[in-house]
C-alpha cells in the first residue's frame, strides 16, 4: 500500500513534468505567432488604391458628368490632360525619401475611355507605368504575390459636357507599390 | 501520513503558482506586443494618412490616440512633437529610438497637428488634424 502511494506520487511528478513540457511548447507556438503577425506591418494598400481610384474617379466625372478639364476648347478630348491631372486631381504623387522611393514613383493611375460599344476613344496615366503589369499577375498563390504592387479597378459611367450627351465607359486602374512599407521583406 | 499529506498540498500550491506565472508572463508579453511603441507609431502613422487621403479641405479631425499618449509619456516624449508632417509625410514619434513615417497622396494641407488639452492644460490623448486647401507654389 505504502509503495503504491509512492508511486502515485512519482507518476504525478512525471505527469507535471510533461505538462510543463506542454505549456512551453504551446507558449513557444502562441509566442511566434504573435512575433510574427506584429513584426511584418501592416498591409494598407489596398485601401489606398481604392481611395485613390475613388478620387480618381471624382475627379473625371462628378455628378455623372464628366469634368470639362477633360475636354479641349474644341470640345475633343484634352490631350494634355495626363500633363494637368495633379493639379485637376488634387494629388501628389511624392513620398518619403526611404527604401529608394525617391527613384522611382510608387503609384500608377490610368484612365481609359470607352464609348458603349467599348470602343477605346480616350486615356491618360500617370505614375509609375512598370506597376501595370503586376496588375495582371494572375497566380495569387506564387510565394512573392504579396510583394507584388495592389491593383484597384473601377468602372464608372458618365455623360459628356456637349449638347448630345453622348454616353461612356470609363475604367480606372489604380496601382499602389510601397512593398517594403506593407509587407515584411 | 501528514508529512506526506502536506507535501503533496505544496508541490500542488507551487504546480498552480508555476502555471498561474507561466500564463501570466505569456499575457503580458502578447499585452506588450500589441501595444508596443513600434506598433502604435507604424498604426498611427498609416492611420492619419489614409484619414487624409480620405479628407477634404476644411475639415478638423479629432484622433484618438490614448494609448500612444502613455507610451510616449512612458518614454519621455512630450507628446506635443508625437506627430509631425512635412508636406505630404506623416511622421510618428512615441519611443526614443523609434519613428515611422507614412505619405499620402492627397494634395491637401496637414500641417502642425496638435494635441488636445483641457482646461488645466493637460493632454488628453486627442490629435487635431487640421485639413486645408493646398498652396499652390
Amino acid at each position: 500500500m505504502s509503495n503504491l502511494f509512492r508511486n502515485k506520487i512519482g507518476g504525478d511528478k512525471v505527469i507535471s513534468v510533461y505538462w510543463f513540457a506542454i505549456i512551453v511548447i504551446v507558449a513557444g507556438g502562441v509566442i511566434a505567432m504573435v512575433y510574427t503577425f506584429y513584426s511584418s506591418p501592416y498591409d494598407v494598400r489596398e485601401l489606398e488604391g481604392e481611395v485613390l481610384a475613388n478620387k480618381v474617379a471624382d475627379c473625371v466625372s462628378f455628378q455623372g458628368k464628366l469634368n470639362e478639364e477633360l475636354f479641349d476648347i474644341e470640345g475633343n478630348f484634352n490631350l494634355k490632360f495626363s500633363e494637368d491631372f495633379f493639379e485637376v486631381c488634387g494629388l501628389n504623387f511624392e513620398t518619403e525619401n526611404e527604401n529608394g522611393w525617391e527613384e522611382s514613383e510608387q503609384f500608377f493611375v490610368e484612365g481609359v475611355f470607352y464609348d458603349l460599344d467599348e470602343n477605346e476613344i480616350f486615356g491618360f496615366s500617370k505614375g509609375n507605368l512598370n506597376l501595370k503589369a503586376d496588375c495582371f499577375i494572375p497566380d495569387k498563390k506564387r510565394k512573392d504575390y504579396e510583394k507584388l504592387s495592389k491593383c484597384v479597378e473601377k468602372r464608372i459611367y458618365s455623360v459628356g459636357i456637349s449638347e448630345g450627351e453622348e454616353q461612356y465607359l470609363i475604367k480606372i486602374l489604380v496601382g499602389v507599390d510601397k512593398a517594403e512599407k506593407n509587407v515584411k521583406i | 501520513m501528514n508529512k506526506r499529506g502536506s507535501s503533496v498540498l505544496v508541490e500542488n500550491v507551487i504546480f498552480i503558482i508555476l502555471n498561474i506565472v507561466f500564463l501570466s508572463i505569456l499575457i503580458v508579453f502578447l499585452l506588450n506586443q500589441a501595444s508596443s511603441g513600434r506598433v502604435l507609431e507604424e498604426k498611427y502613422a498609416k492611420e492619419i494618412s489614409l484619414i487624409t487621403d480620405y479628407a477634404k479641405p476644411e475639415m478638423r479631425i479629432k484622433m484618438d490616440m490614448r494609448k500612444g499618449f502613455k507610451i510616449a509619456e512612458k518614454n519621455g516624449i512630450d507628446f506635443a512633437d508625437a506627430v509631425r508632417v512635412d508636406k505630404n509625410v506623416v511622421f510618428v514619434k512615441l519611443t526614443e529610438k523609434g519613428g515611422y513615417s507614412y505619405s499620402f497622396f492627397n494634395d491637401v494641407n496637414l500641417n502642425e497637428p496638435y494635441p488636445e488639452t483641457n482646461f488645466e492644460n493637460e493632454y488628453t490623448g486627442f490629435y487635431i488634424l487640421i485639413i486645408s486647401e493646398a498652396e499652390n507654389e
